[in-house]
């Protein structure tokens, strides 16, 4: 069952290109996130789903309401909270939600109430009857979180919610956004960190230049672009090459070292090479910090589909295809 | 197409969806108004600096035009409520480009309400602090000593009459606030607009004595229609204002005329 569908979306401004007929679903009860670096238009989509931009081309339906057609229906459905916090600073965050409540119909008394609601639930208690001005930055996020459920949308647009906040914020955020998933909201987040994506997405669909290049689960995506990794750190680190060495010898293909980190790497088959490594290590009595064997995080499997080269990575390619050109 | 599912439960559509415009725009307006209540003072501010242009001009020119500071004040503090109708209309255009600005615009417009009434609630959302300004304004000139020589009733559609010419400029301010990139900017291009008209006008000395141009500019100019307007209300003599007050509602809709249309295209562009 699907909450939202983008067919052929398009859209471009003063002749440049933001979207490029874009296609997705998003099915009920889930979260679906957009990742995609700086300009590859997720701002436009949640812009166009939230019935804030027309679309040049395409369609798009939210909570079974086309968009363009039925905005009214569209915007009784969904609640949007926009890259920056849209609250207002000389109200206090109790007048902020009533002031949302009041515009969604309900009664003074009404509004009161699912304001209060709303305050103790974002925990915002000692600070309901201070104007939002004096928030700090987490505070303000979670009042404009909260005033996107004043009218308990079934659809939730999230654009980049957690740009800016410290890490304790942050990880808040992610607890709301999975409490609501759990009382059956659908949210649309968009977001440039992977980590994000990989903790709340059950679906993703990555966006580069305005076009879907991969759409997928984060383990589906990460499969995709590579199978597991075997990775050791020695305690010594004059030992790097010949412990490089073993794992190229393990591995079948080069094995790389970090020089910063000391980390030394290689494709790997399956987890035979893990026992077998070790086994090597302890042979040749070479002490080790960390071994592990790990899937493809979702930055190698982002940095692969945008075509942008992973910076840490960037020396070793080019040594490789210098390597490999001398071959030739 | 399983979008379209009837199971997908609908959203209840709040009743005050179509044709809410008044309800909405109230509503949204009463934000000014909680502003003002927790912070009274902001009347006081908007009311200082006309206050103190006021004292200024009394004393530097009091004797050179009137002979006497106070003879001075009964000319010009009718004036200056005139001149204030144009420049207290700067927070409606602040106002408006800080709310795109910050978004707050964009969570309005993604909620089932009127599409105006984020913006016309601008306008009358500062109404009540634009009266309580001026009223601010009168009493001080009581306290200094001008005289009223006319009824509570003149006095009561004097202030009305300053209000309207407000709420005209307002939609200048507006048109402003809605072009204009940056809030900071706002205030001064509303300033460069206003200021031939707060100036180039009878406000401080009479017109016959100002150059012929000037002159031609003054009579049609909506802050003179106001003064003379407001002078007739309250020091008189009260034949004629009649003409006079006709004239500022006529300049008043002619402000409407141009710039109602103009707020609303530079609306429907900046969103």
């Amino acid at each position: 069952m699907e909450t939202i569908r983008v067919e052929g979306l398009t859209k471009s401004y003063a002749g440049t290109a933001a979207l490029s007929a874009i296609d997705f679903a998003a099915r009920a009860g889930t979260v679906l996130g957009l990742l995609g670096p700086n300009g590859s238009g997720k701002t436009t989509t949640v812009r166009i789903l939230s019935t804030l931009l027309h679309p040049d081309e395409g369609r798009a339906w939210v909570s079974g309401h086309d968009v363009a057609a039925d905005p009214d229906r569209v915007r009784a459905a969904i609640g949007l909270t926009g890259q920056y916090a849209a609250v207002d600073d000389e109200l206090s965050g109790q007048q902020n939600l009533e002031l949302i409540g009041r515009l969604l119909g309900l009664s003074r008394a009404g509004a009161r109430e699912r304001a209060t609601e709303l305050i103790e639930r974002f925990q915002l208690e000692a600070a309901a009857r201070r104007m939002a001005k004096t928030y700090s930055g987490g505070m303000r996020r979670r009042l404009d979180v909260a005033a996107s459920l004043v009218g308990r949308p079934r659809v939730l647009f999230l654009d980049e919610p957690t740009t800016g906040l410290d890490p304790r914020s942050r990880s808040e955020v992610w607890a709301l956004v999975r409490e609501l998933v759990k009382d059956g909201v659908t949210v649309l987040l968009t977001t440039q960190y992977l980590e994000e994506a990989d903790q709340l997405a059950n679906d993703l669909v990555v966006l580069n230049q305005g076009r879907v290049v991969a759409t997928g689960t984060p383990t589906e995506l990460k499969a995709r672009v590579g199978g597991l990794t075997l990775e050791v750190r020695v305690l010594d680190r004059a030992r790097c090459t010949e412990v490089a060495g073993y794992l190229t010898a393990i591995s079948g293909s080069e094995a790389t070292v970090d020089q910063d980190t000391g980390l030394i790497g290689a494709p790997a088959g399956d987890a035979k090479s893990l026992r077998l490594l070790a086994q090597r290590l302890e042979d040749a009595d070479v002490p080790f910090v960390e071994l592990a064997l790990r899937q493809a995080t979702l930055d190698e499997v982002f940095f692969a589909l945008t075509g942008r080269v992973e910076p840490t990575a960037a020396p070793e390619a080019v040594a490789a295809g210098a390597v490999e050109g001398s071959h030739r | 197409m399983s979008v379209t599912d009837p199971s997908v439960r609908p959203a209840p559509l709040t009743g005050a969806v179509r044709g809410g415009l008044l309800s909405h725009t109230l509503i949204l307006a009463g934000r000014n108004l909680t502003k003002l209540r927790s912070a009274p003072q902001l009347v006081v501010f908007s009311a200082l600096q006309p206050i103190i242009m006021m004292l200024l001009f009394m004393v530097l020119f009091g004797g050179a035009v009137s002979g006497s500071q106070s003879d001075y004040l009964q000319f010009l503090l009718p004036g200056m409520l005139a001149q204030n109708a144009a420049f207290m209309v700067t927070n409606v255009g602040q106002g408006i480009n800080s709310d795109i600005e910050k978004g707050i615009f964009d969570r309005f417009r993604s909620l089932p309400i009127a599409r105006s009434a984020p913006l016309v609630a601008h306008i009358i959302g500062d109404l009540p602090r634009q009266a309580a300004a001026t009223v601010v304004i009168l009493v001080f000139g009581f306290c200094v000593g001008f005289r009223t020589h006319t009824n509570p009733f003149s006095i009561l559609v004097a202030v009305l009459l300053v209000l309207l010419v407000s709420f005209a400029f307002s939609w200048i301010a507006l048109t402003i606030g809605l072009v204009a990139k940056k809030p900071e900017s706002v205030s001064m291009l509303v300033m460069m607009l206003l200021f031939p008209l707060a100036f180039g006008s009878n406000t401080l000395v009479g017109t016959s004595t100002l150059p012929g141009w000037l002159q031609a500019w003054s009579k049609i100019n909506p802050v003179s229609l106001l003064t003379d307007s407001i002078r007739g209300l309250l020091t008189g003599p009260t034949s004629g204002v009649g003409s006079h007050v006709l004239s500022t509602v006529l300049a008043c809709g002619v402000v409407f005329a141009v710039f109602v249309p103009l707020a609303i295209r530079a609306y429907g562009r900046r969103i």
